[in-house]
């Protein structure tokens, strides 16, 4: 047991071939994270709920698959080597 | 990235990414930490988000962590059953573990725990443990094929720099 929370055991590296992917999520259990492009290209989108619906941001049994696009705003930010995110 | 932010993520050239996790807390166990993050790899497989990509996680003071489970059974549940398409050139470990469950092995997205053996006497000294170092050096001789196939496939030798090179780096500094 600790008393600090062990960040450098929530590191990680993710290697991807093109064409991977993950679809929209959040990350679990109120994570932060912090990333870091070595090498490659990836672009990280990222969905921002309109102020008008509020509601969506929260609702868990939103379809993970089709986007209501009124309801988001959606920025895309391209990551590089060196970039971090 | 701030908690609670909906994103995905689209890979356009191979790539290497490093990244981490953090919370404001600072009293968690590490047992819990270690389950939030197999929570986590599962919410990914669950909805297959994560296609052909692979997920080093490297993980210390796990070994009573670990005790609940199977490891082998842990680190195969994370495989994501997702489209097939050809598999030819995969490692044969990685053909062998997906054609046994009927995953694709060209599509599959493949989480390794590399963990570090805990050196704190309080964790090594549990003999109810399974053998957990053999487990862990099999997991990072996958890891090993994976990263082989992955560097001849793109030509970079970034993921041995980054990872394995301070994955074996942090085992050879443990009791492992």
């Amino acid at each position: 047991m600790t008393d600090t929370f062990p960040t450098e055991q929530v590191n990680y590296w993710i290697a991807s071939n093109s064409g991977a992917y993950s679809t929209r999520h959040v990350d679990a259990n109120g994570f932060s994270t912090a990333a870091t492009m070595l090498t490659g290209l990836k672009i990280w989108y990222v969905f921002l709920p309109n102020d008008a619906h509020p509601e969506n941001f929260r609702d868990e049994t939103i379809n993970p698959i089709i986007i209501p696009m009124g309801h988001w705003k959606i920025d895309a930010i391209i990551l590089r080597g060196g970039d971090t995110m | 990235m701030p908690p609670g932010v909906l994103h995905s993520v689209l890979t356009i050239e191979p790539s290497l990414m490093v990244g981490g996790h953090f919370m404001s807390q600072h009293t968690l166990r590490n047992m819990m930490l270690v389950s939030l993050m197999l929570k986590e790899s599962r919410v990914m497989s669950s909805n297959a988000s994560h296609s052909d990509m692979m997920i080093v996680l490297v993980v210390r003071h796990v070994n009573r962590l670990m005790q609940p489970w199977d490891c082998e059974t842990c680190l195969m549940n994370t495989f994501l059953p997702v489209e097939k398409t050809s598999s030819d050139d995969w490692p044969v470990w990685l053909r062998r573990y997906s054609s046994n469950r009927g995953f694709a092995a060209d599509w599959l997205a493949a989480l390794f725990l590399l963990p570090i053996v805990a050196t704190s006497s309080e964790d090594s000294d549990d003999d109810r443990l399974p053998n957990v170092n053999s487990i862990y050096k099999l997991t990072v001789q996958k890891a090993l094929l994976f990263i082989d196939y992955w560097t001849k496939r793109t030509g970079s030798t970034a993921f041995q720099e980054a990872v394995i090179s301070k994955a074996i780096a942090m085992m050879t500094t443990s009791d492992g």
